[in-house]
């Protein structure tokens, strides 16, 4: 396997050779057989990509399904229900309580974030809020 | 079924003829078990070989060599490699990213061994009249080759035990063939003058 033109490395190719050799020889004389069964079924297996679905997801899914049509229900029957049309702000707020369940379920933390906004909304609100009396005594 | 592919010489690297291996790795992309065999035959030993190189454990490199296939069937049968006469050099790729990852892996998980505790087995050894290896000039060789850049130390591999062509080194590593012959080059002049170093100092610890 010699490289180069002027040979002046034939030596240490020559050695080079030898030690790939040694390395291919401490291979097990079962190695190919053991690569092949190995490797077998993922040759079979990789026609398809599969998407498989755990046990944890699957009960999410579920459950977010029994969240949607509950709460599709819920606006069903507030449609119905009395001789007034139904408030637009209580479907709003019971399509709204439906996604921040949804969201707790798949946690990711946005329900959360939703929630703490909600309560410094609230302390806001209130006239006598610590962060008010803060802000007078600054003044 | 397609005609079997010779074998080719892996010390050569002589690669089969491009229009059979073409054929055998259609078959075995679409599941024949028989065109799958002759490619495990036909590089398996060389992907160890490789990777033995490296991590000098042929438990770790047969583990390693399984894993490099069963991600080349999986990719073949998914059409995840369309062949372009380029098989060796994506084959020898995924075993050189593999090979590397998995000395990473050993680094990490590497605890310091005592000095003394290793030149007592060595001398146990001697004592007992075992080889320490299987040649002292290839052991000289060795650490020749542990001493190269990393770069330079991955083309001798891939040359030498991957049996690869200089212009499939050059897909491989995407280097142009200069660069690629003249690191060759400064690679084995490199080992020639470590071992010529070397030697002299061998002489004197056999006296």
């Amino acid at each position: 396997m010699n490289a180069h033109d002027n040979n002046e490395f034939a030596g240490i190719e020559t050695a080079l050779d030898r030690l790939a050799e040694s390395d291919r020889a401490a291979a097990p004389a079962s190695l190919e057989s053991n690569v092949y069964r190995a490797s077998r079924a993922s040759l079979r297996s990789g026609g398809c990509a599969r998407v498989r679905i755990g046990w944890g997801l699957g009960v999410r899914l579920a459950a977010a399904a029994v969240l949607l049509a509950g709460t599709i229900g819920v606006i069903s029957t507030l449609n119905r229900a009395g001789p007034q049309p139904t408030p637009t702000a209580n479907v709003t707020a019971a399509a709204f309580e439906s996604w921040l369940a949804l969201d707790d379920l798949f946690d990711d933390g946005f329900g959360t974030r939703l929630g703490v906004v909600s309560t410094d909304a609230d302390r806001l609100a209130q006239p006598d809020s610590d962060d008010w009396d803060d802000l007078e005594d600054a003044l | 079924m397609p005609p079997a592919l010779e074998r080719s010489d892996p010390a050569t690297g002589v690669a089969p003829d491009d229009g059979r291996l073409a054929e055998v790795l259609a078959a075995a992309s679409r599941g024949d078990g028989d065109a799958w065999r002759e490619i495990v035959d036909l590089y398996a030993r060389r992907v160890f070989a490789l990777v033995h190189s490296r991590c000098r454990r042929p438990d770790l490199a047969e583990e390693v060599t399984q894993s490099v296939f069963a991600t080349v069937a999986a990719k073949l049968s998914r059409g995840g490699y369309t062949e372009r006469g380029r098989f060796e050099s994506w084959l020898f790729r995924v075993a050189m990213n593999r090979a590397r990852d998995e000395m990473r892996r050993l680094a990490r998980q590497a605890t310091p061994t005592d000095p003394s505790a290793v030149a007592a087995a060595v001398d146990r050894a001697r004592e007992n009249g075992e080889r320490t290896s299987d040649d002292g000039s290839l052991d000289a060789l060795r650490r020749a080759m542990s001493s190269l850049p990393a770069a330079d130390r991955e083309v001798v591999e891939l040359r030498h035990h991957g049996g690869l062509s200089f212009r499939q080194i050059a897909d491989l590593v995407g280097e142009p063939m200069g660069t690629l012959l003249a690191r060759h080059h400064r690679a084995l002049r490199k080992l020639r003058s470590m071992i010529e170093r070397d030697a002299p100092a061998d002489e004197e610890q056999t006296r």
